[in-house]
């Protein structure tokens, strides 16, 4: 048993192609990727938000932004 | 080089690894740039010069013995057999092939790509120590880890014929282990001993954060070494082989690229699994990390260097994953190792290397298991009971161990380790004292003129 298909190199390379493991899984993996990128999108968007509310409750009063708008 | 064929294969196989050794060293830039930037104003010459000095050291000692070792002792501490005298022989520095030779063109290339890996071993040891290990010591580490520790496990987990191939199943195409998992152990076993910076945890054990002076260049210093870490990669593979050549088991006639285990792949293959890796470990990173621009970069790393062991294999997306586990486990262990057991590790290189390196062997044990290890009759397949004997001994027995001892002798000297008060002035104090009087002296002078 190989996960790649490949359980000895004692053939003709010709007679080979993929040699990837758990080939037949390539929906599944790409499903997976594609909730691992989709999931990244709405997670930084969130936590963007959730990022910059903090600050403005700790950093947004008149008196930070009047200063903030002296520095260069 | 008899016939065309011939003569164009050793040419491109020559130039092919030549390609490799301007592209590795960028590598070294990177890790210059990130280690400089990571210190504080007062330590940057010292800190540079520490890395910088790594080159001269670590290429004349693996001319010297360095390649040696890698072709003397692929059997091990004789377990499959003795030390390889005649395949080490030619690769001594008294062998007329380690000089410009008209029958041998690949020797001179061959060695340099693994003397550009053993400068990235030693380099990586140098970030975690910065601000307070003396540079002689610390030079002596290099050599111990660049030229000995390192060639030592290519020998028995990187060779076609090493041991752990044969007997274990070892299967670390891109180097999870052999150089990175290797190197953040050995540089664990070095901070140790060593200790963590003045100022670095409070008396009742909180960690102070030591911010790097300039982030933008540790930046640009971690985006070079992922352009270097092409040159890395490629260098790990064969070009172009016949079966005839590799002597193995494979019939008919089509030639192949294969790793450094002369088993087949493609440099297609690793072209996707770079890239992918490097994306699941930046992703990852940029989650967990919430945004930080340091670990997203070397999560980046982290990434490939799990899916290192192999990426000559995986498909692109398990590749991706894999990355995302990389990542995640560097960033994680980093923290609970530095509350737990106040270990300073300045640059994080003990979790980006070592952990994820470590995790990367036992991943590739399960992700490939039942594939050959190599190309010959009576090899193990790969297995994750294999991998993770590899990864204790490439972590543990040659990384660990090894920088714990000689970092314990040097203590021992009073060698490892700068006098207080020059931790405190700063290491470049001197430098920077004569620079502010040049300095006042050249506006004093200037002020008589107006």
């Amino acid at each position: 048993m190989s996960t790649t298909g490949v359980t000895t190199w004692a053939v003709d390379l010709k007679d080979v192609g993929a040699i990837y493991p758990f080939q037949g899984t390539e929906t599944l993996l790409l499903i997976l990727g594609l909730a691992v990128w989709l999931g990244w999108h709405v997670w930084s968007i969130r936590w963007e938000k959730a990022y910059h509310r903090e600050k403005i409750a700790k950093y947004g009063d008149a008196e930070t932004l009047r200063k903030s708008l002296e520095q260069p | 080089m008899d016939n065309q064929l011939d003569a164009i294969t050793t040419i491109f196989t020559e130039f092919y690894y030549w390609v490799t050794i301007p592209l590795m060293f960028l590598i070294h830039v990177g890790f210059c740039m990130y280690e400089v930037g990571a210190s504080r104003r007062r330590n940057h010459m010292h800190t540079l010069m520490k890395n910088s000095m790594i080159i001269p050291l670590v290429t004349v000692t693996f001319f010297f013995f360095g390649w040696w070792l890698y072709w003397a002792l692929p059997n091990g501490p004789f377990i499959t057999g003795g030390i390889e005298w005649e395949a080490a022989a030619a690769n001594s520095p008294l062998s007329s092939t380690m000089a410009t030779n008209l029958d041998d063109r690949i020797t001179g290339v061959f060695w340099a790509a693994f003397l550009l890996f053993s400068w990235t071993a030693a380099s990586i040891v140098s970030g975690a120590v910065i601000e307070r290990i003396n540079s002689g010591a610390f030079w002596v580490l290099a050599v111990v880890i660049g030229s000995g520790a390192w060639i030592i496990d290519a020998a028995w987990g990187w060779h076609p014929q090493g041991w752990m191939v044969k007997l274990l199943g070892y299967h670390d195409a891109y180097a999870s282990g052999v150089i990175h998992a290797i190197a953040g152990g050995f540089a664990l076993g070095v901070l140790l001993v060593l200790g963590p910076r003045l100022g670095k945890f409070g008396a009742d054990g909180s960690i102070r954060n030591i911010l790097p002076h300039n982030p933008w260049m540790v930046a640009v210093g971690l985006f070079i070494i992922y352009t270097g870490f092409w040159g890395f990669y490629v260098a790990c593979n064969i070009p172009l082989i016949s079966p005839e050549a590799i002597g193995g088991v494979i019939t008919g006639e089509t030639w192949t690229a294969t790793t450094i285990y002369l088993t087949p792949t493609t440099l297609g293959a690793i072209t996707f699994n770079f890239l992918m890796s490097l994306s699941g470990g930046m992703l990852m990173a940029f989650m967990v990390s919430k945004g930080d621009a340091f670990w997203t970069y070397s999560g980046g790393l982290a990434g490939i260097i799990c899916a290192s062991a192999g990426n000559d294999l995986y498909h692109p997306i398990q590749a991706m994953l894999v990355g995302c586990c990389g990542a995640f486990i560097a960033y994680k262990m980093h923290h609970w190792v530095e509350r737990t057991f106040k270990i300073d590790d300045a640059v994080g290189a003990v979790a980006v290397h070592g952990y994820s390196g470590f995790a990367g062997l036992v991943i590739a044990g399960f992700l490939l298991w039942g594939h050959p290890a190599g190309a010959y009759e009576g090899f193990a397949a790969i297995n994750p009971l294999g991998q993770l004997i590899g990864a204790i001994i490439m972590f543990g027995v040659l990384g660990f161990l090894p920088g714990y001892l000689v970092a314990r002798a040097l203590h021992a000297f009073g060698l490892l380790r700068i006098p207080r008060e020059i931790e405190i002035m700063g290491l470049d104090f001197q430098d920077m004292k004569m620079e502010h009087e040049a300095a006042q002296e050249v506006r004093a002078a200037k002020q008589q003129l107006v």
